[in-house]
């Protein structure tokens, strides 16, 4: 009876340690920043979008007026700032001074702040532009939720270019910090569910057993954005890409993990969602995926990797003199 | 049990700290959890009563914070697309004007089209037909639900109407739902068939009846 308590103290004790280590080791912020960077980017390019059409979806005549959209919400807590503006003009300005905080969020300017306003504010206009939604703005709406719980813009950001302005050489290396690494474990964690549902979905369908459902969401002329009716002369890679889609989706949550399936699994959301932003015509919910399977880059991986390619300008220009071809010249000489 | 046998090395949180955080973390994992859990979680007898529970202690957080997703993207079968066809007719002599959106030419960039296609699509995905269904009728709830259903319908219509008669300054818009229908493999290996020829656009009818043949050759959008 003893042994028994003790194997159940023990594998508690183990429950908690895991629990502990995944959400609260403290981890640096170069994962955090660069999805700072690109969900910014996808931030405000998606608001940039809506001020082409601005009065037609938030205006007094939009497709659906605040006065409909308020009572689509009845009976729910959603809740959206835009409710009480009808002016066009305050609409613009707000919209603009919107834009102003996407882009700010984006180069990483104040970010501690800029990231909370990105999220209340894209969540308030979801609220208000229910009936033209979909899951790019689930997305959006996600990332910009995580990134105010973390540094976001504690590495490449105009806030870190200001520090090092002030403090010179002495400017330590950013700390790794446990909000940084909760903020990526609840993106992670939100993928998985996403992934799940997404499969679990899809099982329940025929056509993604029968291995045809990938035909019928190619060839739907209203999605498309590349012919891809060549395709029916391969029934048997339809099949393949219905089949890969529904089991690659369902054990994400569980492949994702190990060090091991880990690049086989983004390799294959990047497969996935590339096509969706290339044949489907959805290039932003696409790349909005893609930028959500990016929490599972470890910093490291991010840090180098950005080197990499910020340095190579510098060597490039700076260190000729050291070149060995430079050296033979001025030998004979 | 200490805090430092609880933990990894490198975990420096107060363990007052982590306790309340987990909390919180774990109820936030439930809340996102939970929507698209409900939306399968559902057969002929109803839906979870545990999964319903939940929602309903959660529902606030899951609505102010826009958790509210299902995830079925293509799910569970890839379906039809649906357009909406507005006709519009004066009152001034100037002559009446059909459109029909999405429209790939007048709406760009390709997220501003697809925002137009979501239109459409979600209205009928929103449609209920106005007569109370017979089979529902005798079920209370189910009948509840279908009036606010269909109140939403309505609004939404109504809405669409509006936005095109002061777009065009128009006293009447007609619009129509058109549902274009897939295509299947052998349609398009053996008998040639087009993603856009125009016996594939189907106009719905309001009713909720099966379209008419005539109704069915109607034109491409």
């Amino acid at each position: 009876m003893n042994s028994l308590l003790q194997a159940g103290k023990s594998w508690a004790s183990e429950i908690v340690s895991g629990w502990n280590r995944f959400w609260f080791t403290p981890s640096d912020p170069h994962t955090l920043a660069l999805l700072r960077m690109l969900a910014g980017g996808m931030l405000f390019y998606t608001h940039l979008v809506w001020a082409k059409d601005l009065i037609a979806f938030l205006g007094p005549d939009s497709w659906i007026p605040r006065e409909a959209s308020i009572e689509l919400h009845q009976g729910t807590y959603g809740w959206s700032h835009l409710w009480y503006i009808d002016s066009p003009g305050i609409l613009w300005a707000q919209h603009v001074a919107v834009l102003i905080v996407m882009a700010m969020l984006t180069v990483g300017l104040f970010s501690r702040v800029t990231s909370v306003l990105a999220c209340l504010l894209t969540i308030s206009y979801c609220h208000r532009l229910e009936g033209a939604l979909f899951g790019l703005d689930q997305v959006n709406a996600m990332l910009a939720m995580y990134l105010m719980i973390g540094p976001c813009g504690a590495v490449y950001s105009v806030d870190r270019w200001i520090a090092s302005r002030k403090a010179g050489d002495q400017l330590s290396r950013p700390a790794a910090t446990t909000s940084g690494n909760i903020a990526i474990r609840l993106i992670q964690v939100h993928m998985c569910i996403i992934y799940l549902f997404g499969g679990i979905s899809k099982m329940r369908g025929e056509m993604w057993w029968d291995g045809t459902a990938v035909w019928y969401a190619v060839s739907n002329l209203e999605y498309q954005s590349l012919d891809m009716t060549w395709l029916v002369h391969y029934p048997w890679l339809i099949a393949l890409l219905s089949h890969v889609t529904v089991f690659w989706e369902t054990f994400y949550c569980f492949l994702v993990w190990p060090r091991a399936t880990r690049p086989i699994v983004l390799g294959l959301a990047v497969c996935v969602h590339g096509g969706i932003a290339l044949f489907l015509g959805m290039i932003t919910f696409g790349t909005a995926m893609i930028i959500g399977n990016m929490a599972f880059l470890s910093p490291s991986l991010v840090e180098s990797t950005v080197n990499y390619f910020t340095r190579r300008p510098t060597a490039a220009l700076a260190p000729t003199a050291s070149l060995p071809t430079i050296r033979r010249r001025k030998r004979p000489a | 049990m200490t805090d430092r046998e609880a933990s990894h090395p490198d975990v420096k949180l107060p363990s007052k700290w982590r306790v309340i955080i987990s909390l919180l973390l774990i109820v936030h994992i439930v809340a996102i959890f939970m929507p698209p859990f409900m939306l399968q979680a559902s057969g002929s007898g109803g839906t979870s009563p545990i999964g319903e529970m939940v929602v309903d202690a959660l529902q606030p957080y899951i609505d102010i914070a826009f958790l509210n997703h299902g995830y079925a993207f293509f799910a569970p079968n890839p379906g039809p697309s649906h357009l909406l066809r507005a006709r519009i007719e004066f009152d001034d002599g100037r002559e009446p004007i059909e459109e029909t959106f999405p429209n790939l030419g007048q709406q760009w960039p390709r997220l501003l089209y697809h925002r137009h296609f979501m239109l459409s699509e979600q209205l009928n995905a929103q449609y209920q037909p106005p007569q109370l269904p017979q089979e529902i009728s005798q079920e209370l709830e189910l009948a509840d639900r279908w009036q606010t259903a269909r109140r939403l319908y309505e609004l939404k219509w109504r809405s669409f109407k509006e936005r095109l008669e002061a777009k065009h300054d128009a006293p009447y818009v007609t619009l129509t739902r058109v549902r274009h229908r897939m295509i299947d493999v052998f349609e398009v290996e053996e008998q040639n068939k087009k993603l856009d020829d125009k016996d594939t656009f189907i106009p719905l009818r309001e009713d909720g009846s099966i379209p008419t043949p005539e109704a069915l050759m109607g034109d491409t959008p």
